[in-house]
């Protein structure tokens, strides 16, 4: 994937996208090209998801507030009745491929590649 | 009379004419802050590195000084005897100086690995010094009748001391989640099992024994100061302040509007989110390679 085909907007960053940014993990440098002039989003299952792994893997205090300090760079988005709605339809439609914009704005947790990751309004 | 100590220095230089006379003072400030910081172990705490110490060790281990061996470097130094005021303190004054050099003799000799901060006191004494490059070792002997000992701090034992220190777990103020599996009331321990699965042993002062009680086999936050393994990483010990317990945690939980409609330009407005114009900002480069590693096996394991 090239910057020309990411549609313009916000980008929707997973955990795994998450983690490659923040501390360079394996596709960093060909997923920082994509990102480069989009606000970025994260929902709220991915920071559960990060604070939890945070928690879980016993980091300190002050390696959780620069954890905080990081996640606050994106747009978390909440689950509002917009959001399950979206997922729903979505959801209903599509079954497991659905997992774009679904595991990550309603907590399925899957996997998913970066070329996946959706766009846009969620 | 006190417990007498002999502190030589050995070395070219080490000469009365020839040595400095501000290594003569480093010297002796150097013995007596080890000794002092010996005494905060033989009573369980240890001495601040800075500022001002407790009465007790500090009257316990104010050495004097009887005098200098001519020919040499030697500063005879003495213990305080019995002539202060026994009832201001709670331990034996002399018993207390003396126990504080058997444990300092104990460190710098190697036969006692615990006393951390006694360690770093005795490399920062030799180093001070120059010991190994202006001079040879710093040697310390005492009177004692029966067994009197001597042990000499040259480039070796300061090797020894300063691995000892730089491998010794590492403290810092911060916060650990699991659940108290077990507690000693008598004698105000417990164990922390981690969100990890692993133990860690607590410290908790009598006031605190109420929360520990109610908190036992509840998930806690535990918030005091951690000392971790230096290699791995992992808390070891908690020395604790304050307890955040279970319903706690779950406490500040809101909802939120579930039904509004925001777009993600509102959101990120309201959150104060702009487009990426530096990938740098978005870095933690703080965390080590170990520390990601974990969090990201946690992740996955979810």
């Amino acid at each position: 994937m090239r910057p020309d085909d990411v549609p313009p907007g916000p980008l929707l960053v997973d955990t795994d996208g998450f983690s490659w940014i923040t501390w360079r993990r394996d596709r960093s440098t060909e997923f920082e090209a994509l990102i480069e002039g989009h606000v970025l989003a994260l929902s709220f299952a991915t920071v559960g998801e990060l604070r939890a792994g945070a928690l879980i893997a016993e980091w300190g205090e002050r390696r959780r507030r620069e954890l905080e300090a990081r996640i606050a760079q994106y747009v978390v988005l909440t689950a509002t009745d917009p959001v399950t709605q979206r997922f729903a339809s979505i959801y209903a439609a599509f079954g497991d491929s659905s997992r774009t914009v679904g595991s990550t704005t309603c907590g399925s947790r899957r996997r998913r590649s970066p070329s996946r990751i959706g766009s846009g309004s969620v | 009379m006190g417990t007498v100590l002999r502190v030589r220095l050995t070395g070219a230089d080490a000469e009365l004419g020839r040595v400095a006379a501000g290594d003569v003072a480093r010297l002796l400030l150097g013995v007596e802050r080890a000794v002092a910081r010996a005494a905060g172990q033989v009573l369980g705490r240890q001495v601040k590195s800075t500022g001002r110490r407790g009465r007790t060790i500090e009257e316990a281990t104010r050495f004097r000084l009887l005098g200098i061996d001519e020919g040499s470097v030697v500063g005879i130094l003495e213990l305080p005897s019995d002539e202060t005021e026994e009832e201001s303190f709670d331990v034996d004054v002399p018993s207390l100086g003396e126990l504080a050099l058997d444990a300092a003799f104990a460190t710098a000799g190697g036969e006692e690995t615990e006393h951390i901060d006694v360690a770093d006191a005795l490399v920062r004494l030799v180093d001070e010094l120059g010991v190994g490059t202006r001079l040879d070792a710093v040697t310390l002997e005492d009177d004692r009748s029966i067994r009197p000992r001597r042990v000499v701090l040259d480039y070796t034992a300061r090797e020894r001391l300063h691995e000892l220190v730089s491998t010794a777990p590492r403290t810092r103020d911060d916060s650990l989640i699991g659940v108290l599996v077990e507690a000693d009331f008598e004698r105000n321990t417990a164990r922390l099992r981690t969100a990890g699965g692993r133990p860690v042993s607590v410290r908790f002062e009598s006031d605190l024994a109420d929360s520990i009680h109610k908190g036992l086999r509840l998930p806690a936050e535990l918030v005091g100061e951690v000392s971790y393994e230096p290699t791995s990483l992992e808390a070891r010990s908690v020395s604790l302040r304050r307890i955040v317990r279970s319903e706690q945690l779950t406490m500040g939980l809101d909802a939120g509007d579930f039904w509004a409609v925001s777009s993600i330009g509102e959101l990120a407005a309201a959150q104060g989110v702009k487009p990426v114009e530096d990938v740098e900002a978005l870095r933690d480069h703080n965390a080590s390679t170990e520390e990601v590693d974990r969090l990201l096996a946690a992740v996955s394991a979810m």
